[in-house]
Parts: C-alpha cells; sequence; structure tokens
C-alpha cells in the first residue's frame, strides 16, 4: 500500500503520493483522498443547498466528476482548491438547473444550524429570531450574490479567491458583497435594532 | 466623498480588504458619522450571526452514509470503465504518437516522389554537334550514303515540325512547296 501511495515519513500516505497513483487509475488511492475531504465538501455545498439529500448527491458527483477529470488536475494547484471549485461549480449549476432558490427545505434532524449564546435568555430570543430570518434572508438573496455571500462571509474566502472560483473579478465581488450586506441590513433592521439595543 | 461610498469600504473592511489608508479614512469618518458608525454596528452583528448560521451539526451516521455511497460509486462499473481508461492512457498516447509519426512520413514521402517525378530527364550525354561530327565522320566520301542520311535528316525535321505545338509548316517544305504555297497567298486562298 505504501509502495502505491508513495508514503511519508510519518507512514501517513501523502496527498501528492495518492494523487499521482489516482493520476494512473488507482481507485484505492482516490477513495483515501475522498476520505480526507468528502466532509468539507459535503459542508461547503450544504451552506449553499441547505439541503442534506441534494448535497449529499452532489458530493458524490463532484468526487466522481474529479476521478474522471483527473488527468486533467496540474500538480501545481492543491487537490483541495481543485475538487472545492469543482464543488461549487456544481453546486451553483445545479441551483441555476434546478431553480431551487425559493421554497427550499429547512435543515433537518440530522443536520441542523446551532445557534451560539445569548447574553440573556431574552437576548437568546431575539438572536434566535434574527439567525432564522438571516437564514431566510441570505437564502432569498439573487444567486450571484448569495455565493458570494457564503464564499466570503461562511466559508472565509477572501475576494480574490471567490473571484477565482465564481469567475468574475474582485471588484465585482466587493460589490456584490457590499450589495448583499445592504439588503440584508434592509430587510432585518427591526431585528438588528432590537439586538443592538440588547448589546452594549 | 458620501456615506454611499464608505458604506462600501465598511463593507470591504469587514472582508479584511481594505489598505490601511483606506482604513485610516474610514475610521476618520466613522468619529464624525453617527449613520455609519450605527450601518457598521448592524453588519458586524449580522457578520456574527452569519457566522453561527454556518456551524453546521452534521450526524457522524450520515457521513458514514455518505462514505459509503461514495466508495460504491467508485467500485461500480462505470468508475471500472474510467479506471481502466485512466490505466491505458499512457499507452494510447504513444499509440497516437506512433501513428502520427508515420502518416508524416507517408505525406512526406508522397510530396518527394510527386515533385521528383516532375523534374526534366537528363540531357543526352552526347551532344548533338559530336553525334553529328560522328555520323559525317562515317559517311566520309559515300555520296549514298550522304544523301540518305540527308534523307533522314530532312524526315525526322518534317515529322519534329508537324508534332509542334505550333509549327510553321513551311520551314519543312521543299522549293516547289513553298511556290505552291506563294500562290495559294497569291490567290487569296486560306492557308
Amino acid at each position: 500500500m505504501n509502495r502505491i501511495m508513495g508514503a511519508s515519513n510519518e507512514g501517513t500516505p501523502s496527498e501528492t503520493g495518492l494523487l499521482a497513483a489516482a493520476r494512473n487509475g488507482s481507485r484505492e488511492a482516490f477513495s483515501i483522498l475522498a476520505r480526507l475531504y468528502q466532509e468539507r465538501i459535503f459542508r461547503t455545498i450544504l451552506r449553499f443547498t441547505r439541503n442534506p439529500e441534494d448535497a449529499r448527491d452532489l458530493t458524490q458527483e463532484t468526487f466522481m466528476a474529479a476521478f474522471r477529470s483527473l488527468r486533467s488536475f496540474r500538480q501545481g494547484a492543491g487537490f483541495y482548491t481543485w475538487i472545492y471549485r469543482i464543488a461549487v461549480n456544481s453546486t451553483l449549476n445545479f441551483l441555476k438547473k434546478k431553480g431551487r432558490e425559493k421554497n427550499r427545505t429547512e435543515f433537518r434532524e440530522d443536520v441542523d444550524s446551532i445557534s451560539g449564546p445569548g447574553s440573556s435568555p431574552e437576548g437568546e430570543s431575539i438572536r434566535s429570531e434574527l439567525g432564522r430570518r438571516l437564514a431566510e434572508a441570505v437564502r432569498d438573496l439573487p444567486l450571484p450574490f448569495r455565493s458570494s455571500f457564503i464564499l466570503v462571509v461562511q466559508e472565509g474566502k477572501s475576494h480574490a479567491d471567490a473571484a477565482g472560483i465564481l469567475g468574475c473579478s474582485e471588484n465585482t465581488i466587493s460589490w456584490r458583497m457590499h450589495k448583499a450586506r445592504k439588503v440584508l441590513q434592509g430587510k432585518l433592521k427591526p431585528y438588528l435594532d432590537e439586538v443592538r439595543h440588547d448589546v452594549p | 466623498m458620501t456615506c454611499r461610498k464608505y458604506e462600501r469600504w465598511i463593507s470591504d473592511n469587514m472582508d479584511g480588504q481594505l489598505s490601511d489608508r483606506k482604513k485610516a479614512t474610514l475610521s476618520g469618518h466613522l468619529e464624525d458619522c453617527a449613520s455609519c458608525r450605527s450601518y457598521e454596528k448592524s453588519l458586524k452583528i449580522l457578520q456574527d450571526e452569519a457566522g453561527k448560521l454556518l456551524q453546521l451539526n452534521v450526524q457522524p451516521e450520515f457521513m458514514k452514509a455518505l462514505s459509503k455511497r461514495l466508495e460504491e460509486s467508485l467500485y461500480s462499473k462505470p468508475a471500472a470503465r474510467v479506471a481502466k481508461t485512466i490505466r491505458h492512457a499512457g499507452r494510447w498516447k504513444w499509440a497516437w504518437v506512433g501513428a502520427a509519426v508515420l502518416v508524416f512520413a507517408l505525406v512526406a514521402g508522397g510530396i518527394i516522389f510527386f515533385f521528383m517525378s516532375k523534374t526534366s530527364p537528363d540531357p543526352w550525354p552526347v551532344s548533338y554537334e559530336d553525334s553529328l561530327a560522328q555520323i559525317l565522320g562515317e559517311i566520309g566520301e559515300d555520296t549514298g550514303l550522304a544523301e540518305s542520311f540527308n534523307q533522314v535528316l530532312q524526315a525526322s525535321i518534317g515529322e519534329a515540325l508537324l508534332q509542334a505545338e505550333s509549327p510553321t509548316f513551311w520551314e519543312g517544305l521543299d522549293e516547289e512547296g513553298v511556290e505552291l504555297m506563294e500562290l495559294d497567298i497569291a490567290n487569296g486562298r486560306e492557308i
């Protein structure tokens, strides 16, 4: 196994070794790579779809698409970055095709959101309401704005990285972020005012 | 500069995308502008809440099921075909290179053969003057042989003129023939 995967000094398979083996058609090596990143990819997709079944299908599609086009992968770029782009693009295509921006189901029992600690029970309630409204408001943003918002705020990408993934300029991302925030702030103003009074 | 511009700067600043110079300018503006301070505070609350939304609690069973599905699809028949294609891709590459070289050689050979066949053959190794001098030497004083040679020569000249693309046929005529032709011209007949 180590011979196939090019094990590192610690005995754990190195990504480069796994990639080299996978590029030669080793499904075993690719399976290990998939296990390394599947959860992160699934969570990213879930942020876009907010539907675990869709996210699960898209995660599977993403890895299969990656396996099929593995020979086109250039070693210079990181494998995770490459597969992350495939995942985001597949998800955006899926959302565009299915037109599922509206009437999306909320998280199910096995995949739900955790609310943060509030400063008081009353504050917790206001915050929790704000969180619910914010989730809805983000969901209602047009796809280009939503994808930019998710990538930058929720995935922590820089404007440059988000621009690279979405195929637009950094300036466009900056503008979309500004507009998205403006829209969200306008929609949630009453809740924000309440929370602001609660925050010192 | 209006507050609208600063609102965009506030957004950029939250993403860590604002230059130090702009940050200083924005900071100065925020000290003076209560409206922008309020806007920034609202965005910070939104940012905090958006951050909490992403803390997704995925059940381990769900991830195990996903892992199993991925494994199954990787070991399915279509994936096996893909793996086989990937493994043989290197061999096919060399086969294509070989085929390309072969095609190139055939085309180049064809072109060379085409141009070689169009080139004129080597000139006759013995010059006309030399061969004539040799024949005349052999004829010597033999008048009969000289006359026969003249006849053969005239016949071949006449034949060559008739075969030529634009034969000036009168050059092959004897005196009598030329006289007849002149007569025809004088009488206005077509030649």
